[in-house]
């Protein structure tokens, strides 16, 4: 039987990846001066330029990089094993038993860049289709190169979803850590930009770029700084319900400790909470379902600095649920870095 | 609140299966399924629904889909815009829905749904259009939203009318044990009374070619298990399951179709697409479950094989067979339900799991023909014709690229 002291989860390492470089110090630092960051064209085949923020060439090859699982996968994998790797290191991984730690990835679009060209083979000569691109295509081939890379051989779920995944995820993790089915877990979103995406995304917000990247946490019950406190019913966007007013509900589930606390939002709403601390975030642009890690790893390192002693992260998806998750200090010490050297 | 939960009960509560839909090749419900697995009818033919003249096989298990949906609270524009892969989830739902006899009263009712694929001849239809000469946008916004399973999920709320989380799984072939694994953890744990839970796939000429293009397909049959064995047949349809504890079920008088006994999930790092030739977290996933039904493998009546055909899966998996039921292994009646309704991706988990309902209901076991000479690496007898006989416990094992397995024991 769990107490009420078991339950509590604490963070124990953050990663990212994101157009703002390779690190969680990076996309901190962007949030912080909130500068628009540069996009790259990319061209369609109607010839039309659309705008995507890409993550930048790292200064030097992570070497998480060089495993052979990730020779040939596809660049949302190399991001979510990048952003995984910064985590993992920070939570004090080496050395524990890998049959005990769970994995949870979520994605929106997935690896949208070896489906598109994949089905490109296939309308131009199926036959000659390459065996070695389909594979990469599967909405789970990034948990997939994750656990092997790592080796971790607990349970290991994708889940498919719009902004709000991250929270999702983060919500499986803490099931399966409350219940004693995993020690640790690893939550991830990725994602890849491609023409093909740009274009869907285009179609719905035309002033936002798509952005692409990954962000990761680690989960336990071991105590930490930042302590994860809540994470609130999603409310579905239903013909019977508006946006806004499944925001309004998110809203109206949120511990009283948190009403006067900071809030991260993406993407703003447009009557935000008076210590809102909106409109950072869209410095990186949409980055689909890695907005929701971007964001949640954005408050734990405010937490971490100093910043604030608690941030609510409100995801209000896409075309899915509005969501919303709230972190805190502990006033605990931890047993390792918690933030890996940048 | 997802997080922090309420204290979990003393006992974890028992899941009982109350309601299910099926939807596959061999027909819409579940009279008609139970009548093609007892029988072990074939319902693989040739594909009608792209073209596959340059495809080196181009046979699959198509489901012929009614003209109308039954009544449900969808609007007539939302189910105008359905694609092939939501009506079939949606069937599968309403048949599952009625039969458990729920109703909307205002709790929320979570639903876990499994899927590979969900809407992706829309997104093929968006990169034709994308990539056309003259593209025609006027249809691309709403291909977009409805190839995504955030859509189907948002219709199938809308067309039973609840609330509740929506989780999609996508953990390949595994999709759909894993969806009713985590209903059945939700209410096992307390966390939720009702859990609607399954699985759904549509076939597609993607997924098709991509398939083919790994060799994976048989160019002759399905032979799960057989030493001949050449490849995989696709399928396409959906299953969903009404979940609840024993003690709800009981105390509204329901039918129970039998109980959830215990579920496990491990993953497989040795390959992306190959398991590993031992089938150690296939074994993983079935010791796990037996572990938590409190089972062996002498307790089990029928393992639903996940079974695809292909000869490193049937290998890997009746290593895995071997090891977990031990000196058991002879008694362990075995067959795979593929070779009457091929591969159903991210459905295959929640189908065979209500093929094993109907075992438990009807006591009988559903045959595969044309096994033929089986591979000597099964010690376990294949179920090759019809056989009735008393069907208490069984055991359904599904894995998937990526390393993903699944097992659930299923019992009276």
């Amino acid at each position: 039987m769990n107490s009420p002291e078991s339950t509590r989860l604490f963070v124990q390492g953050c990663g990212a990846v994101s157009p703002a470089g390779w690190g969680a110090g990076a996309l901190k630092s962007a949030v912080a001066q909130g500068n628009t960051l540069p996009v790259t064209p990319l061209e369609n085949p109607a010839g039309s330029l659309l705008e995507v923020r890409r993550v930048p060439p790292p200064p030097s090859r992570p070497a998480v990089l060089a495993h052979p699982r990730l020779r040939r996968s596809s660049l949302i994998s190399q991001f979510a094993c990048a952003a995984a790797r910064e985590a993992l290191d920070a939570a004090g991984f080496q050395g524990s038993d890998r049959s005990r730690w769970g994995v949870v990835c979520t994605v929106m679009g997935g690896s949208v860049t070896y489906s598109r060209r994949f089905y490109a083979e296939v309308l131009a000569q199926p036959s000659t289709a390459s065996p070695l691109l389909f594979p990469e295509t599967v909405f789970n081939a990034p948990a997939s190169h994750l656990a092997a890379v790592f080796g971790l051989t607990g349970p290991c779920d994708t889940l498919v979803a719009d902004q709000t995944g991250f929270l999702s995820g983060l919500a499986v993790a803490a099931d399966w850590l409350v219940r004693g089915a995993v020690d640790r877990c690893l939550v991830v979103a990725a994602e890849e930009a491609d023409w093909s995406s740009a274009e869907a995304h285009r179609l719905f917000d035309p002033q936002t770029p798509t952005a692409e990247g990954a962000g990761a946490l680690c989960l336990s019950r071991d105590p930490s700084p930042v302590e994860l406190r809540f994470i609130t019913d999603p409310e579905l966007y239903t013909h019977r319900r508006t946006q806004a007013a499944a925001a309004e509900r998110v809203r109206g589930q949120c511990p009283a400790e948190f009403l006067e606390a900071s809030w991260l939002q993406s993407p703003p709403l447009a009557e935000p909470p008076e210590a809102t601390l909106h409109g950072s975030l869209g410095a990186l642009g949409d980055g689909l379902a890695a907005v929701g890690a971007w964001t949640c790893v954005t408050a734990v390192r405010r937490i971490l600095d100093g910043h604030a002693a608690r941030i609510g992260v409100h995801i209000h998806g896409a075309n899915l649920q509005s969501m919303a998750a709230g972190f805190a200090a502990s006033g605990l010490s931890h047993h390792g870095p918690l933030l890996a050297p940048i | 609140m997802l997080f922090p939960t309420p204290r979990p009960p003393a006992q974890p509560r028992r899941v009982v299966v109350t309601g299910a839909g099926i939807v596959t090749a061999l027909g819409i419900g579940w009279s008609a399924n139970a009548e093609g697995f007892r029988s072990g009818r074939c319902a693989i033919r040739p594909v009608t629904l792209f073209d596959v003249t340059r495809q080196r096989t181009g046979r699959a298990a198509e489901v012929d889909l009614p003209g109308r949906l039954p009544r449900s609270r969808l609007t007539p524009r939302q189910e105008s815009r359905l694609d092939r892969a939501s009506r079939m989830l949606l069937l599968a739902a309403l048949e599952a829905w009625q039969q458990a006899g729920w109703t909307p009263d205002g709790d929320p009712i979570p639903q876990v749904l499994g899927t590979t694929s969900a809407g992706m001849m829309l997104g093929e239809d968006f990169y034709r259009q994308a990539t056309a000469p003259k593209p025609d946008r006027r249809q691309q916004a709403t291909r977009v939203t409805h190839y995504q399973p955030q859509r189907q999920a948002l219709d199938l709320a809308d067309a039973l009318g609840i609330e509740g989380p929506a989780l999609v799984i996508a953990n390949a072939c595994a999709s759909g044990a894993n969806a009713i694994g985590h209903g059945f953890e939700q209410v096992r744990s307390g966390r939720a009374s009702r859990v609607l839970a399954g699985g759904y796939d549509a076939l597609s000429q993607l997924v098709f070619a991509g398939f083919d293009a790994l060799q994976a397909l048989s160019p002759t049959s399905c032979r799960p298990f057989a030493a001949g064995r050449d490849g995989l047949a696709l399928g396409e349809g959906a299953a969903m399951v009404c979940l609840e504890s024993l003690d709800a079920a009981r105390a509204r008088g329901a039918m129970i179709l039998g109980e959830v006994a215990g579920y496990g999930a491990a993953t497989d790092v040795h390959h992306l697409t190959q398991p590993h030739p031992e089938g150690l977290a296939a074994l993983a996933s079935m010791n796990a479950a037996c572990r938590q039904a409190g089972i062996t493998a002498r307790d089990v009546d029928y393992l639903n094989a996940h079974g695809t055909g292909t000869p490193l899966n049937d290998a890997a998996e009746a290593a895995a067979i071997a090891s977990w039921a031990g000196d058991a292994v002879g008694a362990v009646r075995v067959s795979s339900t593929k070779a009457s309704i091929g591969h159903l991706l991210g459905a295959a988990g929640a189908v065979e799991a209500v093929v094993c309902l109907m075992a438990l209901q009807g006591g009988w076991l559903p045959p595969q023909w044309e096994a033929g000479p089986l591979d000597p690496a099964c010690h376990f007898p294949v179920v090759q014709a019809p056989e009735d006989r008393a069907v208490r416990c069984v055991l359904t094992n599904s894995f998937g690229f990526g390393g993903a397995n699944a097992s659930m024991v299923l019992r009276r």
